[in-house]
């Protein structure tokens, strides 16, 4: 390992400030400057590990693409929006990147933070006082008795999930509390996103602010305080700050009509009740199915939605997907245009709750995530040599799409297909190939 | 051979080999290079985390070659999978019900051509609304539905959506509960003869003897045992089948004293993972009684000879053996061969040649015929009518279960997980391994 690896623990080793760490700064810029080379050949073994999905008839797709400073080391596309259909998949394909929403969301929290508009250390009640007295049901679990939150809701506990928040059972919710939310359609885009905050509002938190790592709808909770600081609804937020200056013109909570031949149907594994239909002039023996994703056909994802869900209401494109990750990668800036500081770039890749431990992470999402934590808005996954070096930088979206930044020279890369729920998580293999076709010049 | 899950199982091959090598070592002596084969192709879904368990039972020359167990049969009580482990078999039910209508067949009780109106005289009313669309027309009968249609799938009666229906009509039975899987355990029709009430009040999806759709033709071949014989089902398919084939694990409902070996049921875990890596796509089966774990503890089902039997891979390869051993028990003849070989005819209107099944299963099921409880998988090309040109008989159940009959290799093979619906049916490349 060398020293231009993003090092995030030895930022906060005895150092509980972000105003400090920051003055210390991450030399992100190092990373784009290294003299670093590829394997075509080891990078071609990705497309055998994704051809040999699409060939069985396992995944109806794939977009993967890997790029460099500004330049694509490694692109491969194969297969169409639609099982026999006529639009192939190309970087220009839209996917329902869902939670890759969550690190955009929150790296417009971390410049709102640079601006001096929000604070880190803001209690959430400071913009929405329903939350100012919650109300505890630790594990989520209502047949013990309630607590009394000791702490108020912090936006940095929104950041890292910290908040106390849970989600709906499908979505790796917690105890009798998710069924709350589940059974009052918490974040569902039945009413407004000032009307889920009421609901939300009169749950029970699963924990303690601060205490333990919960996924959930904090980011949602974000994208309200940023509708309310800015006074826009959340798309045209992000649509002002990021999207339209990056030039990502395919990124939003909807589909244009007039882009919508491009955006790819979602598909399921067959089963006995419900098997593969043989696809005319297809060589391929298919063995997905069309599917509906929470129940809504593929006629009703992409449009323009009751609020703007930061937390998993996001369509985008492979092509666009990497301006967001370069600009992050590049310390915040991307072709000559600052988005975000240096310094609040690399707040992203810092662990902000360090007293939560390795395992935090884990016992959130098992087994799989035992060299990962969590930063601010990014998963963080460790090098397995017990370093506590960041390998990469990543999160996925329930569709199966999934980008990374890499922590040691900053390539970044998307794997996008639609298998719902998500099959073939498959970026650590591929992050993992790239790592083994690096050639350090 | 067609091996949908190789690519995965490279993937995971490191992790597949030190399964094998500690299989090996805890299960000295010898793990044979066949259960190695097995275990290579079937430990992946253990692996991904796509099933708790599974056990699987491979017989050749009629002695038993893979006793293969992994992971758990019901994790929460520890349960670990065997072939004494009582499982949900649903549609293996089937060919039991097949043969106990065959034995009365043989008894002079029953003849196959027979109208079912015979037995249930609400069958003569039926109208037929084409492909299930309420849409269409209705037409009048063509002719009786017989119980040879029943037990073939060809009678245009269909299945509750849930299960395999496809048709409009198919949603008004999975509306009303009409043998849905659900009801076995809590039944909102009442009895088996409550659900055949609500069942002649719809119109068939095709016209008797066109079509196979796959259906609740062999729940009503139940009532009509019921009515030839005058017992509940249960009973007869016990004293017909059960008992002479000392299939003693073989239940409806299972006794309280064998509760402990029950198997627990999953079904799959929606979970938007936004990690890479592995995670656990299954859970427990939610549409439960509280307090139940599996079907076959209920006292508020209706019995089912389509899909109501909980048994053993052990009970279930003793079914197998008979059918593999000319129909003998013993030196007993359980059935004559004339009639038992029925099982090994396809039995469906040749003009379906062997895409019949597709229908339901989709292109993977063209080239196969169909009989009386049993799939007729052929060779490339074959003719259906050619039995030498059959590769294999089998059938399965909707929790996953599933077992092969290969005549010719003198093998047959049984395997058990609980898994609602079917989503890993690896029996092509099972049939193979044994070969």
């Amino acid at each position: 390992m060398n020293s231009r690896n993003l090092n995030v623990a030895s930022c906060w080793s005895g150092i509980r400030t972000l105003i400090v760490c920051a003055l210390i700064g991450v030399s992100t810029q190092s990373l784009a400057t290294e003299t670093v080379g590829y394997d075509q050949a080891k990078l071609a073994e990705i497309k055998v590990l994704l051809d040999g999905l699409y060939e069985k008839g396992q995944i109806p797709n794939y977009a993967v693409e890997i790029r460099k400073d500004g330049e694509a080391i490694f692109s491969a596309y194969r297969g169409n929006t639609k099982l026999g259909g006529a639009v192939a998949v190309a970087p220009d394909t839209i996917f329902w990147v869902a939670s890759m929403g969550k690190p955009i969301v929150s790296s417009a929290v971390l410049k709102l933070i640079e601006d001096g508009v929000l604070g880190l250390e803001d209690p959430l009640s400071k913009y929405f006082p329903q939350f100012d007295s919650m109300v505890v049901a630790p594990m989520g679990d209502l047949d013990v008795p309630f607590e009394i939150a000791k702490k108020p809701i912090t936006i940095r506990n929104l950041l890292t999930h910290t908040s106390g928040f849970t989600y709906s059972p499908e979505v790796l919710g917690l105890g009798d509390v998710a069924y709350q939310y589940a059974e009052l359609g918490v974040m569902s885009q039945q009413v407004s996103l000032e009307e889920n905050l009421e609901l939300l509002a009169q749950i029970p938190l699963v924990a303690q602010p601060g205490d333990s790592f919960n996924y959930s709808v904090s980011v949602d909770v974000l994208g309200a305080i940023i509708e309310k600081v800015t006074g826009q609804r959340l798309g045209v937020y992000l649509d002002e700050v990021f999207f339209k200056p990056l030039g990502m013109n395919d990124t939003a909570f909807s589909v244009r009509p007039e882009a919508r031949k491009r955006f790819a149907r979602f598909y399921q594994p067959e089963s006995l009740r419900n098997p593969a239909p043989s696809i005319p002039g297809s060589e391929i023996e298919w063995h997905i199915v069309e599917t509906a994703p929470f129940g809504r056909p593929y006629d009703g994802w992409g449009q323009v939605p009751t609020f703007d869900s930061g937390g998993g209401g996001i369509y985008s494109t492979a092509q666009d997907f990497l301006k967001y990750a370069e600009m992050v990668a590049n310390g915040g800036e991307l072709n000559g245009v600052r988005y975000l500081s240096a310094e609040t770039a690399a707040i992203h890749f810092q662990d902000l709750m360090p007293e939560l431990g390795l395992e935090a992470f884990a016992v959130a999402f098992g087994e799989a995530a035992q060299y990962m934590k969590f930063g601010g808005g990014f998963g963080i996954k460790l090098q397995e040599d017990g370093s506590e070096k960041a390998d990469y930088y990543f999160w996925g979206g329930a569709a199966n799409t999934f980008f990374w930044i890499d922590g040691q020279d900053g390539n970044v890369g998307v794997f996008f297909t639609h298998i719902w729920p998500p099959r073939y998580n498959l970026s650590d293999q591929i992050e993992q190939l790239v790592d083994e076709a690096r050639i350090i010049k | 051979m067609s091996n949908r899950y190789s690519l995965l199982g490279s993937v995971f091959a490191l992790l597949l080999l030190v399964h094998v090598q500690v299989a090996t070592a805890e299960d000295a002596p010898v793990v044979s290079p066949m259960t190695q084969a097995y275990a290579q192709l079937l430990d992946p879904m253990i692996d991904e985390q796509l099933i708790p368990g599974y056990y699987l039972a491979v017989y050749k020359n009629g002695q038993q070659v893979v006793d293969l167990a992994r992971g758990f049969a019901d994790e929460e009580a520890s349960l670990l999978p065997s072939q004494d482990v009582l499982y949900f078999i649903a549609s293996m039910t089937k060919p039991i019900v097949s043969l106990a209508t065959l034995k009365l067949v043989e008894q002079g009780r029953l003849n196959l051509a027979d109208p079912v109106k015979k037995f249930i005289p609400e069958f003569s009313n039926l109208l037929v609304v084409p492909d299930g669309d309420l849409d269409n027309s209705s037409e009048e009968l063509l002719r009786d539905v017989t119980i040879h249609d029943l037990l073939t799938h060809t009678s245009g009666l269909t299945y509750s959506q849930d299960i395999t229906g496809r048709e409009e009509i198919a949603k008004v039975y999975a509306d009303l509960g009409i043998f849905s899987i659900d009801g076995l355990a809590e039944s909102k029709l009442g009895s088996l003869a409550d659900h055949i009430e609500q069942l002649v009040q719809l119109p068939l999806v095709f016209q008797p003897g066109e079509v196979f759709v796959y259906s609740v033709g062999i729940d009503v071949v139940g009532r009509v045992l019921e009515i030839v014989t005058g017992k509940p089902l249960d009973v007869v398919v016990n004293e017909l089948v059960l008992a002479p084939l000392d299939m003693t694990d073989t239940h409806f409902k299972v006794p309280e004293a064998k509760r402990t070996r029950l198997a627990a049921m999953y079904s799959p875990r929606v979970a938007t993972y936004p990690i890479p890596g592995v995670y656990r796509r299954y859970q427990p089966y939610q549409n439960l009684p509280k307090g139940q774990p599996n079907f076959g503890l209920s006292d508020s089902g209706y019995l089912s000879g389509g899909a109501g039997l909980v048994s053993t891979a052990r009970d279930y390869a003793k079914l197998l053996a008979v059918m593999s051993n000319g129909f003998r028990v013993g030196q007993q003849q359980f059935i004559s061969a004339q009639i038992g070989n029925k099982l090994f005819q396809n039995q469906l209107p040749a003009a379906l040649q062997g895409k019949g099944l597709v229908y339901n299963f989709g292109p993977s099921a063209s080239s196969t015929g169909f009989s009386y409880g049993l799939g007729i998988r052929l060779l490339a090309g074959g003719d259906l009518n050619r039995s030498d040109e059959h590769d294999y008989y089998f059938w399965a159940g909707a929790a996953n279960t599933g077992f092969w009959i290969d005549l010719k290799n003198d093998v047959y093979g049984i395997f058990m997980t609980q898994h609602l619906p079917t989503q890993y049916d690896r029996t092509a490349e099972m049939v193979e391994i044994a070969r």
